[in-house]
């Protein structure tokens, strides 16, 4: 089953996280199910869960109800896409803030295909705009390339100058 | 003119050797004096017997008139071999002159085909050096041209290079990526063609 990812989970790194909560959760589950059996109560302590990690679980509650094997469902469902999924780098002059993640992410959702992981990195000699890897194509929109590619007339300024 | 020197050189010595045997047999005559044959009676005839005076006054008038004749003889030996002395000494001399003047033509003219040749080679080589020099000239100026062309561009070179440096390391402090956001959602939407055909590649 495939799952739309929630806007929070951006990159593998935070659908790795997700996927490490809701094993967490599948632990805490399963042992709270067993002692529920044998001794009529809950026990041990319900991890915390993220938004994105609660909103993917709200996908498969039933009548207030989780069941164990859509758990695990979603769990598998979740490793496939972290191992299938498209990845994209993106790579800006500076380290993005989760806004701007999230504003980029969601355009790309939008524009280019629903589910992608988006690894954002930062490099400062870009000076500016971004470099962009998806796959085997790379993209340079950076502000340094721009201005190298001048250089040539750069050149061609100083010999008619100097 | 060699013939006639010769013959006349022959008769020379043939006279000289006339002279010379009438000389020997004069001299020999008179210091060995024959002694008188009798006459054989086939050939005997009555010769008158003379006297002693007569007979010397005709032996000094023979050796008077030998002497005589003798020293004629001499003299015009002399004479002719004065004369032939001269012609072969003019003959010698025009032999000499001629034979100097052969050598001198041949060696002046072996002097000036030296000359000729050198004066030619000088010019070869001349010729050679001034195009060699040209060459040299053309190379070097291309030389320096291309070294000048070379400097040129690589200073212009390292002056944008340095232009590149400067800007690069003054706008890399700060970057404020809140300010380049609307910038960066405009690459995204300029390119977002390519970049869907990429990612769905």
């Amino acid at each position: 089953m495939k799952y739309d990812l929630p806007e929070d989970i951006i990159s593998a790194e935070d659908l790795k996280g997700v996927i490490e909560e809701l094993k967490d959760y599948q632990t805490y589950a399963r042992h709270g199910s067993i002692k529920a059996r044998v001794t009529k109560r809950a026990g041990g302590t319900k991890p915390e869960l993220s938004r994105p990690s609660n909103e993917l679980i709200n996908l498969i509650v039933n009548n207030n109800k989780l069941a164990l094997s859509d758990l695990d469902r979603l769990i598998s469902s979740l490793e496939k896409m972290y191992s299938a999924l498209p990845r994209i780098k993106i790579t800006l002059a500076a380290l993005p803030g989760a806004g701007i993640k999230k504003q980029m992410s969601v355009w790309v959702r939008k524009n280019i295909t629903s589910n992608v992981l988006i690894d954002f990195s930062y490099n400062q000699s870009l000076l500016g705009g971004m470099v962009v890897v998806a796959g085997s194509h790379i993209y340079d929109w950076s502000l340094r390339k721009q201005i190298i590619s001048v250089q040539p007339k750069l050149n061609e300024l100083i010999a008619n100058h100097v | 003119m060699n013939l006639f020197l010769q013959i006349f050189l022959y008769f020379d010595v043939f006279i000289i050797g006339v002279v010379a045997t009438i000389a020997f047999r004069h001299a020999m005559a008179h210091f060995r004096p024959q002694k008188e044959t009798k006459p054989t009676p086939s050939t005997h005839h009555t010769e008158p017997s003379l006297d002693k005076e007569v007979r010397e006054k005709l032996m000094l008038e023979a050796e008077a008139k030998y002497q005589k004749l003798l020293d004629a003889s001499i003299e015009h030996l002399s004479k002719e071999l004065g004369i032939t002395s001269d012609k072969i000494n003019r003959v010698v001399d025009r032999l000499a002159a001629d034979m100097l003047t052969r050598e001198q033509d041949a060696y002046s003219k072996l002097i000036k085909d030296y000359q000729t040749e050198t004066e030619g080679k000088l010019d070869d080589a001349k010729s050679q050096t001034n195009n060699y020099q040209s060459e040299l000239k053309a190379k070097m100026d291309e030389a320096a041209k291309a070294e000048q062309d070379r400097l040129i561009d690589l200073i212009d070179h390292k002056l944008s290079d340095a232009v590149m440096a400067f800007l690069l390391e003054a706008m890399g402090h700060e970057v404020d990526l809140g300010a380049q956001m609307d910038y960066l959602m405009k690459t995204l939407e300029q390119h977002k063609d390519e970049f869907k055909a990429a990612v769905n590649s």
